[in-house]
């Protein structure tokens, strides 16, 4: 059984900007059905954050452009396969990139290198180098996101953060936190959660 | 497991943080209940929303050029509808990767995959075949005397079809080696054509400037015209007479306006000394003037290196 409310949080879940995601949506489409033109739009509008993230996960320059090369022709081959009743455009993109950085991380057991290689070769600052036409969009995006991520205690915010960001496993956040499992898994839990209900309340002050 | 059960697991999902076995538990839940395919996709657009939390960071622009130019030669037969579960599972490879064509070895996978499906296919011969028991010891005895023939059957034909597998798909090395080559050529023209019709694009549309850039010191006899189109920040560059860069290092575009350079792409030379680049700039500048350093391969913030190549509006 699927509540009504539910189908309305999730169509109210489009961040800040409704009609970017339908965009969005469009691009895939188009690209699915081979327009390369769709394809230069939508590396134009996501490579810079993907990139970011790649970089964040990986540490290393390198591995982030191999792998955001590696996405992106996936998202060639596989954009019909997107399905919009999963998740966002934006989600897809995002998921296909953390898995192929947190493969890779994990195919060359090289976390101990990455964190090595985070203290020689932090990524450089944004500023100046992002495209300036999506840059306030982005900005206002992440602005959101952090006031949603400052709702939540401090303890379900480091769980989410290692766990999507750092690729860690629970129970690699167990060990290193000295925390039992279930404690972990909980945490992930509610604060998942709690980004999700915080996300959609400040969508008001957002829609267009 | 019950409903509440699964529920439990949507966050870990969406996370990627679930174990191998109640993935697959979940995954077999999906499919019957909306509810939780619902909340497994808001709380994966909440968690995918934490890549905004990260500062974006624009790859190099050699990289946009590469990954445009990738994707030519694939060919759009190659292209595959995937289970969706499989695209969205986190935290495993999906699929196997690009389907580039590499065209020696590939041909050893496919005899697999063929020699399995035919295998499969004795299998599922056998079964249709087998018997119901409902028609009793008698019909039961005749089936399995047809089973066992048609099992023999079944694995002499396997026999050969493998042989034929194998012979095909040698063929098919073959023929994958030469369109590979074939795409090759035609990648390398389709990229030409497209800097020229860029080129064009930029040079006709109503913000073009075009500046000259004369060779300095180090490189007298190069020069380079770079096309600005200051509506919308879109570039191209075309060079000459320039030394090969040496390994490690790349020519950096500059925009100087108001006397602060800022960064442009990076680009290498063909045997010849010439280079081609499009490239993205800050769009809105007016009277903007271009420089060509020789800088680390990723390029820079801020230019370090000699410079190469100068607009004679700087």
């Amino acid at each position: 059984m699927c509540s009504l409310n539910l189908v309305s949080g999730i169509k109210g879940l489009s961040l800040a900007r409704p009609q970017s995601d339908a965009e969005d949506a469009a691009l895939v489409r188009a690209v699915a059905a081979g327009d390369e033109r769709a394809f230069a739009s939508l590396y134009d509008r996501y490579s810079s954050i993907l990139f970011g993230l790649l970089l964040r996960i990986l540490h290393s320059r390198a591995e982030a452009e191999d792998v955001l090369q590696e996405v992106f022709l996936q998202i060639w081959q596989q954009a019909r396969s997107f399905d919009d009743s999963r998740g966002r455009a934006f989600t897809w993109l995002v998921t296909l990139s953390r898995s192929r950085a947190i493969d890779r991380l994990r195919a060359a057991n090289s976390r101990e290198r990455a964190a090595q290689r985070s203290a020689e070769d932090a990524p450089p600052a944004a500023e100046g180098e992002e495209l300036a036409d999506d840059a306030a969009e982005r900005s206002e995006r992440a602005e959101v996101v952090r006031g949603a991520l400052a709702e939540l205690p401090e303890e379900q915010r480091q769980v989410l953060l290692l766990a999507y960001l750092d690729g860690m496993s629970q129970s690699e956040i167990a060990a290193a936190k000295g925390q039992p499992l279930g404690t972990v898994k909980t945490r992930t839990r509610a604060g998942l959660k709690k980004l999700s209900e915080a996300l959609r309340a400040r969508l008001g002050e957002f829609a267009v | 497991m019950r409903h509440e059960d699964y529920k439990e697991l949507l966050a870990l999902e969406a996370t990627g943080a679930l174990e191998a076995g109640e993935r697959r538990a979940l995954e077999a839940h999906l499919p019957s209940c909306a509810e939780c395919r619902a909340e497994l996709r808001e709380l994966s657009d909440a968690v995918a929303t934490l890549a905004f939390t990260v500062a974006p960071v624009a790859p190099p622009a050699r990289l946009r050029a590469r990954v445009l130019e990738s994707v030519r030669a694939v060919d759009p037969s190659e292209m595959r509808a995937v289970d969706p579960s499989e695209v969205f599972a986190q935290g495993k490879a999906v699929g196997d990767g690009p389907n580039l064509r590499r065209a020696p070895g590939a041909g050893d996978e496919n005899a697999d995959d063929w020699r399995s499906v035919v295998k499969r296919f004795g299998l599922w011969q056998l079964l249709t075949a087998s018997p119901s028991l409902s028609f009793g010891a008698a019909v039961a005895a005749i089936a399995f005397v047809l089973l066992g023939a048609t099992t023999l059957f079944t694995w002499s034909r396997t026999r050969t079809l493998q042989g034929e597998v194998a012979r095909l798909s040698e063929h098919l090395k073959e023929s994958q080696a030469e369109s590979a080559r074939a795409r090759e050529q035609v990648a390398g023209m389709r990229a030409q054509l497209s800097h020229a019709s860029e080129m064009s694009d930029v040079m006709a549309s109503p913000g073009a400037l075009v500046e000259r850039l004369a060779g300095k010191g180090v490189a007298p006899q190069a020069h380079a015209l770079v096309a600005y189109d200051h509506s919308t920040g879109r570039a191209v560059l075309v060079a000459s007479g320039l030394p090969p860069a040496p390994d490690g290092k790349a020519y950096q575009l500059w925009l100087i306006a108001d006397k602060k350079p800022m960064p442009g792409g990076t680009f290498k030379t063909d045997a010849d000394g010439r280079a081609r680049m499009s490239d993205r700039l800050p769009p809105g500048m007016t009277q903007p003037a271009f420089a060509v350093t020789l800088e680390r391969e990723g390029g820079e913030t801020a230019p370090k290196g000699e410079m190469y190549l100068l607009g004679n509006a700087s």
